[in-house]
């Protein structure tokens, strides 16, 4: 009986809903820019008459359902002029609407891409900065760099001086979700992590979180970095390009076919090596040997958009990039002649195919098939020539190492976006990827003419299946929103198969004096691990996959805050509070080049997991993040307070350190000002606490052979360096003031800027490594040892020339 | 705009100076307390013990010297027993013109020095021997280890070939007894010959193991001293364990050389030690490794003290 009723209640449930929606009919479309053709993420469509709204996808695409009646519609979008639309509402309507920008506006003032204000979203945490003020931050060498910019925000550090690695709210840089266009991209730095891969001149939208993750997002347990590239110009070819101190870019995108399929291809690379290839010949001819060699990195992007029809879209990215460097040396000494070769590349190749797919006007479809490939290789080899009698027959003697890395994904996503009503946006979807991995072989070959070696060692690759679902419902009751959603991920390698679920839920409430409260707390599980030196960045560093001695990488995280805007200003005040379990390092004396196993026939090595220990982190802080974005001065102040912690059994005693990039304090101040049409200028300026660092605190000599004479085990060198306890002292304090003006401008068809900039123009040496070193007096003799603090980036200036057309 | 390239070009010139990068800095590191250190493990099979006694020193000291009036002294299961001589700035318990009886493990007089030095008795299985190191200018030190049960080597089978470059490939396989899971072993393969003393010869010693608990292997290719070895955990011990090796020789005096299996018991705080020596070893000079602390069991001092017991047969 009581199932009966319960039935019924359900039944008569359904049929109001029914009821009520069949009152209401849904508009639906794309909003674009009127004359790029470029789908504007996160502009606002709002209704006056009910008060009611949405804001476009990551595909412009909209999707309000309202009561049958007139409805007095406003389309805007930051930067653009707003579109008031009043119709009168019978059915299900399908409406394209095109923005124009704000001409005026745009030449002079540096506006953000979002319209939704602060105290609106549900979401924290969240940080979108706009390409065009990306451009105007002065920055290294002047190379417009996007993660360098994002180092700026609170919450996020740098690895170190001029590196482009995140460190997000005490995590690592594995932690990362890095996405061009929907793909992981797995390595993003170029030259040892001074520059990263992101070509800006391609880029349409940069958003970061921090934490407070929906439940589309997973893998990863620090953050989200969306990058997505612009999709080309519908109607005209347009063009834009640099030419700066060490690289130089170009850009183009337009119609394939006039308002149907659109494209874009973007290159850039360094020229280091033609400036240096004339001066190592001469310097080789001096010295009566050959040197050849090259230092270069490269980027390529290119993207296709097709329209099939309103409600069919294709999307086609791809980016390749890499770094090489070669070294070729030949020494001829007569009846001898030597040669040695050493060379390292690594690089990435991202490819996407997104297909969008308008089932209903509230049931929007992407499907993503993408192509993940990130390769290292290391290579040296000596050939020796030499003749061998007195017959002047030659002999050879060779001896090559080849070593190399990557991880490869091929990965299918569904997401669906359903809209029923303007109190409730639900997204869900799965995905399915394949990665295999290959952490760290070396081939070893030696010829001579009594023997032959042809060796592998090193791990053979490892395949595993990662699947994810999820669902989220982003909901609206009054002064109340809320982000719930369920996030579910399997991983399965050798011998073990993992599963997580992952609860996710933020909190919004508007208070009557328009300042929001937000809440949130999340829980994420990461199957991948990046085995990285804590001493450098490096492209050596091993991306490996959870095993079943391996335990995926686990964190929860909680944030609280307030936020606000007023007028032209945005403040945001936030605490955090996260915990990290299995976090992975590498074992005391242990790094990538050690421990290298003799693969046997059909075995398989597992050298890497005996190197690495896994253990628990914690971070947590305080952030404060004010920001104009609009008006001739735009910029931020940045300032976070945080603890960062690490605890490994085998590491330190057991005893827990700070994290070699725990930092206490970060500031960071960015301002950019348009002072007229042709000329606008900006100023940065970091501090941030020192980073922590070990240092040997007493020597001790070293112990003979100690056993028996036999086995012979000893110290090698004179003495053996006790360490302090892990990361116990602080190198100096950091802070650094980068200036920049551009000077632009307006030809007939097309715009030119001079961009001048000067980077730590103070020239205050922070500190990179800190090494030991001796003080000598006039005599030479040693008076005494001190520690040094070496800097690599001096007061640099830069100067580039771009343009536009 | 040449004229500011060329400008820009000298301004990175100018800056390229190596001390405009330094700076020389006050990192506050705790003054050292300089402490004793003595490295010394006892051997059932030894004929001589010798132990150095040195200081520790700051990071940024003037180097350390050896000790020269340290009193050094043992004592088994609270028992004290005789100290050592000093010669040559080392501290001896030997059997110069004495004798060792194997079967108590005992020096029983030294008349050189006009002395009877009485070693700890290893015959005790678990005993515990302590050390005892003073000097006046620094803090006592102490330190005690547990005597080890002895194994034995049951049995040796090999085989294996010499090749036209005298190069030698083969396989050993040895079965233990009295493997104790309380406590952890060293097994060694090592060559004595006519090379031995061949300062010119160039030799290795390769030893690899599919068996996950003998992975680690080790490339020696010291002049004349050829060893191999592996250190593992008695409670991880099954039966037996089979060894490929290669030997490459290029001296001519093979035919005399002969080729032991070693096996020594350690306690837990000898094993911790050689381990994180090993460790230590593979990293130095390798600027991406992460520091190594070589663990200690001395009481207010450093170094180690342990007491091993050996078993070794040819093959």
């Amino acid at each position: 009986m009581q199932k009966k009723r319960t039935t019924l209640l359900f039944i008569l449930c359904m049929v109001a809903i029914s009821i009520g929606y069949a009152q209401k009919a849904t508009i639906s479309g794309y909003i674009e820019d009127q004359e790029t053709g470029e789908r504007l993420i996160a502009a606002n469509v709002f209704d006056t008459k009910s008060g009611q709204g949405t804001v476009t996808n990551t595909f412009g695409f909209y999707s309000l359902t309202l009561p049958k009646d007139s409805v007095n519609l406003t389309f805007s979008y930051i930067g653009y002029q707003s579109k008031p639309l009043n119709l009168d509402l019978k059915k299900d309507i399908q409406l394209n609407i095109e923005l124009s920008s704000d001409v005026l506006l745009q030449e002079v003032e540096i506006v953000a891409d979002r319209v939704e204000k602060i105290e609106e979203e549900t979401q924290m945490s969240k940080v979108d900065i706009p390409v065009e003020l990306i451009k105007k931050i002065p920055t290294l060498f002047g190379e417009v760099d996007v993660l360098k910019t994002l180092q700026l925000l609170p919450g996020v550090q740098s690895g170190g001086e001029g590196q482009t690695g995140l460190y997000v709210r005490g995590g690592s840089p594995d932690q990362n979700l890095i996405l061009l266009d929907g793909v992981p991209v797995y390595n993003v730095s170029h030259l040892l992590g001074i520059f990263s891969v992101f070509n800006a001149d391609a880029i349409k939208t940069v958003t970061l979180t921090k934490g407070g993750f929906p439940a589309r997002f997973g893998g990863r347990l620090s953050s989200v970095l969306e990058i997505n590239m612009k999709d080309g110009h519908k109607e005209k070819i347009k063009g834009e390009g640099s030419i700066g101190i060490i690289s130089s870019k170009f850009t183009l995108q337009g119609p394939i076919i006039k308002n149907k399929t659109t494209f874009l291809i973007s290159a850039r690379r360094t020229y280091w090596d033609l400036l240096a290839r004339p001066l190592l010949k001469k310097a080789a001819m001096n010295e009566g040997v050959k040197v050849g060699g090259t230092l270069y990195f490269y980027d390529a992007n290119a993207k296709i958009t097709h329209k099939f029809n309103e409600k069919n879209r294709l999307f086609l990215s791809f980016y390749s990039g890499a770094d090489i460097f070669k070294t070729d040396i030949e020494e001829d000494f007569g009846n001898n002649m030597y040669k040695t070769q050493f060379g390292v590349a690594w690089g990435n190749i991202v490819t996407a195919a997104r297909w969008n797919h308008q089932f209903t006007p509230k049931l929007f479809l992407n499907t993503t098939m993408t192509y993940s490939n990130y390769d290292l290789k290391v290579h040296a080899s000596e050939t020796d020539t030499y003749q061998k009698d007195t017959l002047g027959n030659l002999a050879t003697e060779s001896f090559a190492a080849i070593y190399k890395s990557g991880i490869r994904d091929f990965s299918g996503k569904l997401d669906f976006d359903y809209i029923p009503s303007p109190n409730h946006y639900v997204r869900f979807g799965a995905s399915a990827t394949r990665h295999i991995y290959s952490p760290g072989a070396l081939t070893v070959k030696v010829e001579d003419e009594s023997f032959n070696i042809d060796t592998t060692l090193g791990t053979k690759p490892i395949n595993s299946m990662e699947y994810d679902a999820y669902v989220e419902d982003d909901m609206k009751f009054g002064a109340l929103k809320m982000n719930i959603g369920l996030h579910f991920s399997a991983f399965a390698p050798k011998d073990v198969v993992y599963t997580s679920l992952q609860p996710r839920i933020g909190l919004r409430y508007l208070l009557p004096s328009g300042y929001a409260l937000k809440g949130s707390f999340t829980t994420m599980t990461q199957y991948l691990n990046l085995l990285a030196s804590e001493s450098f960045s490096l492209p050596s560093d091993l991306w490996v996959p959870s095993t079943k001695n391996i335990v995926p990488q686990q964190s929860w995280q909680s944030a609280i805050g307030v936020a606000k805007s007023f007028k032209d200003y945005e403040l945001s005040v936030e605490g955090f509070y996260k915990q990290m379990k299995n976090v992975v390092s590498y074992l005391p004396g242990e790094s990538f080049l050690t421990g290298l196993e003799v693969l046997e026939d059909g075995g398989e090595g597992n050298s890497w997991e005996t190197k690495i220990t896994q253990g628990d982190g914690e971070a947590y802080g305080a952030e404060v993040f004010l920001q104009k974005k609009k008006g001739k001065t735009t910029g931020w102040i940045g300032y976070t307070l945080s603890w960062n912690w690490r605890q490994f059994d085998k590491i330190n005693g057991g005893k827990k350190f700070a994290f070699k990039y725990d930092r206490r304090h970060d500031l960071s101040i960015v301002v950019t000002h348009q002072f007229t049409k042709k000329i606008s200028a900006s100023a940065t300026w970091v501090y941030g606490t020192g980073n922590a660092v070990s240092l040997p605190e007493s020597k001790l000599p070293r112990a003979g052979t100690i056993i028996n004479n036999n086995p012979n085990i000893y110290f090698s060198g004179d003495e053996y360096e006790n360490p302090s306890e892990k990361n116990k002292f602080r190198m100096s304090n950091y802070h650094r003031l980068d200036l920049g003006i551009d000077f632009t401008k307006k030809k007939k068809r097309w715009s030119r800027t001079w961009s001048i900039g000067v980077y730590n123009a103070y020239f205050h040496k922070n500190p990179y490594f800190i090494t030991r070193s001796d003080v000598r007096n006039n005599e030479g003799e040693v008076t005494k040892s001190v520690f040094k603090e070496v800097s690599i980036l001096p007061f640099l200036p830069s100067i580039s020339y771009s343009f536009k057309f | 705009m040449i004229k500011y390239i060329s400008l820009i070009i000298l301004s990175i010139s100018f800056f390229g100076c190596e001390d405009a990068f330094q700076q020389v800095i006050e990192i506050d590191i705790p003054e050292h307390e300089p402490k004793l250190v003595s490295y010394c493990i006892l051997d059932d099979i030894q004929d001589t013990f010798h132990i150095d006694v040195y200081h520790s020193a700051g990071i940024l000291d003037d180097d350390f010297e050896k000790i020269e009036d340290a009193k050094i002294s043992f004592s088994a299961d609270g028992t004290n027993l005789n100290a050592a001589v000093v010669f040559d700035s080392t501290y001896y318990f030997s059997d110069w013109g004495g004798h060792w009886d194997q079967e108590k493990m005992v020096w029983v007089k030294d008349t050189l020095y006009g002395g009877a030095y009485v070693l700890p008795n290893f015959d005790i299985a678990k005993q515990i021997i302590e050390i005892e190191i003073e000097q006046g200018q620094y803090p006592k030190t102490t330190a005690s280890s547990i005597v080890p049960p002895k194994p034995s080597i049951t049995k040796i089978e090999y085989s294996g070939i010499v090749d036209t470059i005298n190069e030698t490939n083969g396989s050993v396989e040895v079965w233990f007894d009295g493997i104790n899971p309380d406590f952890f072993y060293m097994v060694a393969i090592t060559k004595e010959g006519l090379m031995y003393n061949d300062t010119y010869g160039e030799t290795s010693l390769n030893i690899d193991s599919k068996d996950p608990r003998f992975r680690v292997h080790y490339l020696y290719a010291n002049l004349g001293f050829p060893d191999g070895f592996l250190l593992f955990e008695g409670k991880d011990f099954e039966k037996s364990f089979t060894k490929r090796f290669g030997f490459r020789d290029w001296s001519d005096s093979h035919t005399d050389d002969k080729y032991f299996v070693k096996l020594i018991a350690l306690s837990k705080d000898v094993y911790n030690y050689l381990n994180a020596v090993i460790v230590y070893n593979q990293a130095d000079g390798n600027p991406f490794a992460e520091p190594v602390v070589i663990p200690t069991n001395f009481d207010n001092g450093y170094g180690i003290f342990g007491v091993t017991r050996t078993v070794k047969k040819e093959f």
